[in-house]
């Protein structure tokens, strides 16, 4: 009895942790499918007869790849977005909200959002290992290739009915960036502008006028030590130890006076040694007690409070900053945009450097029908609707990539928010193969950061020519494996970083 | 000579299917299955990844490269190992005997004790996380509430973390801060243990107080006091999370610590190719000098851990 028992309850012990283990990860889409049935239950009961002018149904006929209209209701999947970009999630949500009761009761769709703080890249990677991706996410070109290697995205030409979107950005899109292996897997969204941010009332507080804000690094070191040294508390410049900051504060609009950012595409090699004067020019500002002290722990949102405080001149800065300067950190001074001081060793007269950035990569968990795929399609259509993005627009939140989204919307109420969003001519900014490669040692980045937190580091030449050594090794290295994909990194065709051509 | 082994047979059980041993191995074999699988199967995945080079998508054999790469040409990897012994030591000279400290004083029974012994404890509740992000705002160079104090007594504003000795010693402070509290309690609980008797003879004896704890309280918490140190110094050889949460490495990759340092190639990190197979190696190569730390550590208090036999 003793022993029937046991192996009863060994019996019972095991069949609970496999069933355990099979029902969190073993079949996500019947889970789907149950809560999408339940959905529609819950819907149906919800909604009952105010579907919202949702009088026409439509069914999807495989005969003929299209929609038809229908009498029945048919029923819900649940088309899941993951995004890390959370400061949309409110106006995002009301656009969804709208769109199942509208557009999705008609062709049974229910569209789910998800946002993800900040470790969304290592969310999206570990969810692509483990299978467990949702129908579309929203993914930097940057690691696009890793989830097109995996076999995780499917291109937009798969989905039936995508030519009108895609043809909407004909001409927009780069190898590498949209087009990988001559397939598109995501569109341009917004875009991101760079600038230089000046505290006015500082910068008058010192004695100085508009007609001295920095044209040059080199006037940005003058004006920085000047009021440094002349008003009591103040520095000059704030930087940031967080990376990214390194470059979407400085380097990215550096590429005007240099014409690439870090990758040189007529030579087709790494060049970060052309920041050679921007690394000097920072380290001695850093050497003299010219940049907010503690630079070294503080994180991009410490650099902004500390600019905030209106005790810093000077700050580099991005399009996404404006809501940071007029929101999160309101500014009670007076301040002004700038475009990027050129480096005095210019190479050429650059046109403004804009980053796209792309929305919505369709995952293979979308491809398990041609329905599903078709009502993906309706979920990515909303997301790159130029009504969408108007609102998003009007919202302060991003600038829009096609102008008719911002010829739609309202220009926000937010102070200085044109200087980010007008400009004369813009290049956008091509893929570079810095993620493609493998290389040893520090990041650019790091190294620049290395060299502005020890004063016991001088030899900048010498850091970045490592830097570039380092860099062009491992590009050496891919393009003996794979040259060919090494080749797709290049300017488009037809566009030039220098102004007027 | 030969009467040793002969015992050993005799008390040797034999196994058999016939008595409660079934029963033990089926109530303990989901629990085995579970451990085995939990624990070792990933451990034997990483050891495999080392061989291999791999961004997590696809993978390629590279054999011992990536060992040769950390031995031969990774100077970081070798500076962050440096820096957490140092971090480590430093720490632990001043937890374990803060620790003992309080431990014995809360020991003694005074009024209050209960009160003490919760307040001490209470910052180990916090997350190493929390631990770090407070301490970088106490001590942030601008605007932070320590540097405005020293500014209040007319005393200079220290930049804290521009330079590697004052980052350490803020790194050093929030670690002892945030796991004193622990160590105090095993060394509270095995104080309770020693029989108040060996005090009386000694007090009869005429022996002073600090002959009496090196004479009769270490050798009596000597098992305990060995295996708090080595958890301490394994705890503090894997400090990542108040790291992450307070310098990240900064300045200049001073306060980089061994596990910082890998978890950053394990996550592609500043834009880099994810290196799962690199950071593997380096995992692998740390759990050996770990286990190199421990086994010199428990031949070096092998004396002190028996000290009760």
């Amino acid at each position: 009895m003793k022993k029937l028992t046991a192996t009863l309850l060994c019996g019972m012990l095991t069949f609970c942790t496999v069933a355990c283990g099979s029902t969190s990860g073993g079949n996500s889409s019947n889970l789907s499918t149950n809560s999408s049935s339940g959905d529609l239950n819950q819907n149906t009961a919800e909604t009952g007869d105010t579907t919202g002018g949702a009088e026409d149904y439509f069914s999807w006929d495989e005969n003929s790849h299209s929609w038809v209209p229908s009498s029945t209701k048919p029923e819900i999947t649940t088309i899941t977005y993951w995004s890390d970009a959370a400061a949309e999630e409110e106006i995002r949500t009301k656009q969804v909200e709208k769109f199942n009761s509208t557009i999705g009761q008609q062709y049974g769709i229910k569209m789910e959002l998800t946002y993800f703080g900040g470790d969304y890249h290592d969310t999206v990677k570990t969810a692509a290992q483990s299978g467990s991706l949702p129908e579309i996410v929203k993914q930097d070109s940057k690691w696009l290739l890793d989830l097109i290697d995996g076999g995780c995205l499917i291109p937009y030409e798969d989905m039936p009915g995508s030519e009108e979107l895609i043809a909407k950005y004909s001409g927009s899109l780069s190898p590498q960036s949209q087009i990988i292996n001559g397939k598109t897997y995501t569109l341009p969204g917004s875009l991101t502008t760079y600038g230089f941010v000046i505290n006015r009332t500082l910068w008058e507080k010192a004695g100085l006028s508009v007609d001295d804000y920095p044209k040059t690094w080199d006037d940005v070191v003058e004006k920085a030590e000047y009021i440094t040294k002349n008003v009591d508390g103040a520095y000059g410049l704030a930087i940031s130890s967080t990376l990214w900051t390194v470059s979407s504060w400085y380097t990215f609009g550096l590429g005007e006076s240099i014409g690439h950012y870090g990758y040189d595409w007529n030579n087709k090699k790494f060049a970060y040694s052309d920041y050679d004067e921007f690394v000097k020019d920072v380290d001695k500002l850093c050497d003299e007690g010219c940049v907010v002290p503690g630079w070294t722990a503080l994180d991009a949102d410490g650099a902004r409070a500390a600019f905030a405080t209106g005790n810093v001149a000077m700050i580099g800065g991005a399009s996404f900053d404006c809501a940071a300067y007029n929101n999160t950190y309101p500014c009670d001074f007076d301040w002004d945009v700038i475009e990027m001081p050129k480096l005095v060793s210019s190479k050429i007269d650059g046109k403004r450097f804009g980053l796209v950035t792309n929305l919505a990569c369709v995952c293979n968990t979308a491809a398990e029908s041609e329905e599903k795929l078709a009502k993906t399609l309706k979920c990515i259509e909303l997301l790159y609707s130029d009504e969408s993005f108007a609102e998003l627009y009007s919202a302060g939140l991003y600038i829009p990539f096609r102008k008719e989204a911002i010829e739609l919307g309202t220009t926000p109420e937010l102070k200085n928010y044109d200087k980010w969003a007008t400009w004369d001519e813009m290049f956008y900014m091509p893929m570079v193969p810095d993620n493609y490669i493998t290389f040893e040692g520090k990041a650019y980045r790091q190294v620049m950061v290395d060299a502005w937190a020890n004063p016991g580091i001088d030899d900048v030449d010498a850091l970045m020519a490592d830097v570039d050594e380092r860099y062009n090794a491992a590009l050496e290295e891919a393009r003996k494996e794979n040259g060919d994909v090494i080749d797709l990194y290049v300017i488009p065709d037809g566009t030039s970083p220098e102004k007027g051509k | 000579m030969n009467s040793c082994p002969e015992k050993s047979k005799r008390n040797r059980k034999r196994f058999s299917w016939g008595n409660d041993n079934v029963q033990i191995a089926l109530m303990l074999f989901p629990m085995m299955a579970g451990f085995f699988l939990f624990t070792y199967v990933p451990i034997l995945y990483l050891v495999r990844c080392s061989f291999f080079s791999s961004n997590g998508f696809k993978e390629q054999y590279v054999a011992l490269k990536n060992f040769a790469r950390i031995f031969t040409r990774d100077y970081d990897y070798w500076r962050a190992v440096a820096t957490t012994f140092i971090l480590a030591l430093g720490k632990l000279a001043v937890q374990i005997p803060l620790a003992l400290l309080l431990a014995v004083i809360l020991n003694r029974g005074l009024k209050g004790t209960a009160f003490f012994r919760v307040i001490l404890f209470l910052p180990a509740i916090i997350a190493g996380s929390i631990a770090g992000l407070a301490f970088s705002l106490l001590f942030a160079s601008y605007n932070g509430m320590i540097n405005g104090m020293l500014e209040s007594i007319n005393l200079p504003a220290v930049g804290w973390f521009e330079h590697t000795g004052t980052a350490l010693f803020v790194i050093g402070l929030a670690s002892i801060w945030n796991n004193f509290g622990v160590t105090m309690i095993f060394f509270l609980s095995a104080l309770q243990t020693v029989p108040g008797e060996l005090y009386e003879c000694a007090a009869m004896d005429g022996i002073t107080p600090v002959k009496r704890f090196f004479n009769i309280t270490l050798p009596m918490i000597g098992p305990t006091f060995t295996a708090v140190l080595l958890l301490g110094i394994i705890g503090a050889l894997k400090m990542a999370d108040l790291i992450l949460a307070s310098t990240n490495g900064q300045p200049s990759g001073g306060t980089e610590v061994v596990m910082t340092y890998v978890f950053k190639y394990f996550f592609g990190y500043d834009l880099r190719q994810t290196e799962i197979g690199y950071a593997s190696a380096m995992a692998v190569v740390t759990a050996f000098i770990l286990a190199l730390v421990a086994l010199i550590y428990n031949r070096l208090t092998r004396k002190l851990a028996n000290a009760f036999d």
